[in-house]
């Protein structure tokens, strides 16, 4: 929830005077360079509480509102969306890339998924989970759209929630290759946004339309 | 290289022979003096960078053995001080929409929990509102603030065995809080079978034995 007044990217804090900024850190991964800025930003401001979120990002909370366009300059990072009406982040585990029981490329279909829907507006927020085996450490089951790797392919889910009215994702296809799974998830979102009414999030659309209305209609 | 005595807080990765680590950083909550030092290890041993992990921590990666314990020793405490970890949203430090203060419970969460040997891994989230931004429902033990009070769930999971937690208390003090998960986790404690998460644990036995146990 932003206010009108608001600075680009910034959400206004409990105090009503500072703002928190949430850089765009694709599958969790910081790079050097980003680190590096970030720890920069840190210093130089003296950001007095900088948070690591649960949609792995990092949050720069307790900014005055002049110095907020200032720390993006210096960020030279892309906002990560956090109050719109669209996909706020992809989050992803190490799967094969670094996690010894990775069955799939969970890091490298993730970003591939950041990259390609990143800030597509939505009837709603929209957040995606990609796990590279069953053990779900990106919880992919309570996602607005899940993928988990199997030893077959993706295993694809929708309309996870795990705010205050938690929803288990419903498993929308299985055995899925990498191509096939970017192509649904596109698909799926596309329905989403042509069917479902305004803020409401795909927990609650997948529950009222049915997850096999949305199998008809997009498989 | 492997290392004869792994620096504990060391995790192998895929391959056998890089290692990643995770600096404590309590709540998700990281100094920008401590994110310098983060920033400074990766530059001076040429690392790959970090992730940001979905528990709230920062995983630093791609060491090899070699160089471990030195990384370590450059970092401070990695892996947890409670073997337990507790996430928790902003809350009313920060937050317009917190009710409660979910950081100073989840703070204190985590030393209550030390006192306890549980059969399995435990998660926990401490939400100041009912957004639920650390993902209460979905952990062993998860903390929801309402304007009377804490929501105290219980057997919730967000991994392989999926499951929603059931709530076990409503409209509760901190104190009252923290004696009910207390009570839970030594129902749980006695009669789970080992490396049993509580969301199987639960549903097993059934949310009614827990409640009768409080």
């Amino acid at each position: 929830m932003s206010d009108k007044d608001s600075p680009t990217g910034a959400i206004l804090q409990r105090d009503k005077k500072t703002y928190a900024i949430v850089p765009r850190t694709p599958v969790g991964v910081v790079t050097p360079d980003v680190l590096e800025a970030l720890a920069r930003v840190g210093r130089k401001f003296e950001i007095p509480i900088m948070k690591i979120t649960s949609g792995q990002r990092i949050a720069l909370v307790g900014l005055e509102k002049e110095q907020v366009d200032q720390v993006w300059e210096d960020l030279k990072m892309d906002i990560g969306p956090a109050v719109g009406l669209c996909v706020h982040y992809v989050q992803a585990c190490p799967g094969t890339e670094v996690c010894k029981f990775g069955l799939r490329d969970s890091l490298g279909l993730g970003l591939e998924l950041e990259k390609m829907f990143v800030g597509k507006e939505l009837p709603a927020k929209m957040k995606v989970g990609v796990s590279g085996c069953t053990m779900c450490c990106a919880e992919s089951y309570v996602r607005d759209v899940g993928l988990i790797g199997k030893k077959k392919g993706w295993t694809m889910v929708v309309g996870g929630n795990a705010s205050g009215r938690p929803r288990i994702a419903d498993v929308l296809a299985e055995n899925l290759t990498r191509g096939e799974a970017i192509e649904l998830v596109g698909r799926f979102m596309d329905y989403y946004r042509d069917n479902s009414n305004k803020r409401s999030r795909s927990s609650l659309f997948v529950k009222r339309v049915g997850i096999d209305a949305v199998k008809a209609a997009i498989l | 290289m492997i290392p004869e005595n792994l620096p504990k807080g060391a995790v192998a990765q895929r391959g056998g022979t890089l290692y990643s680590v995770r600096p404590r950083t309590p709540l998700g909550e990281i100094s920008a003096e401590q994110l310098n030092v983060i920033n400074s290890v990766v530059q001076d041993f040429n690392l790959p960078g970090v992730r940001v992990t979905a528990a709230q921590r920062l995983s630093i990666r791609g060491i090899p053995g070699e160089k471990v314990a030195e990384v370590i020793e450059r970092l401070g405490p990695v892996g947890e001080l409670c073997h337990y970890y507790v996430q928790a949203c902003l809350g009313t430090t920060g937050c317009r929409l917190a009710m409660q203060d979910s950081i100073g419970l989840g703070a204190r969460l985590e030393e209550f929990l030390n006192e306890f040997e549980l059969p399995a891994k435990l998660k926990c989230g401490v939400s100041g509102c009912s957004m639920c931004c650390s993902e209460s429902y979905v952990r062993d033990v998860g903390l929801v603030g309402t304007a009377k009070g804490w929501t105290v769930v219980f057997g919730g999971n967000a991994g392989k065995g999926v499951r929603k937690g059931d709530i076990i208390a409503e409209n509760v003090s901190d104190d009252k809080a923290l004696e009910v998960i207390g009570k839970a986790l030594a129902f749980y404690r006695d009669n789970a079978k080992k490396k049993e998460r509580t969301a199987r644990f639960v549903a097993r036995v059934g949310i009614e034995a827990v409640l009768k146990a409080l």
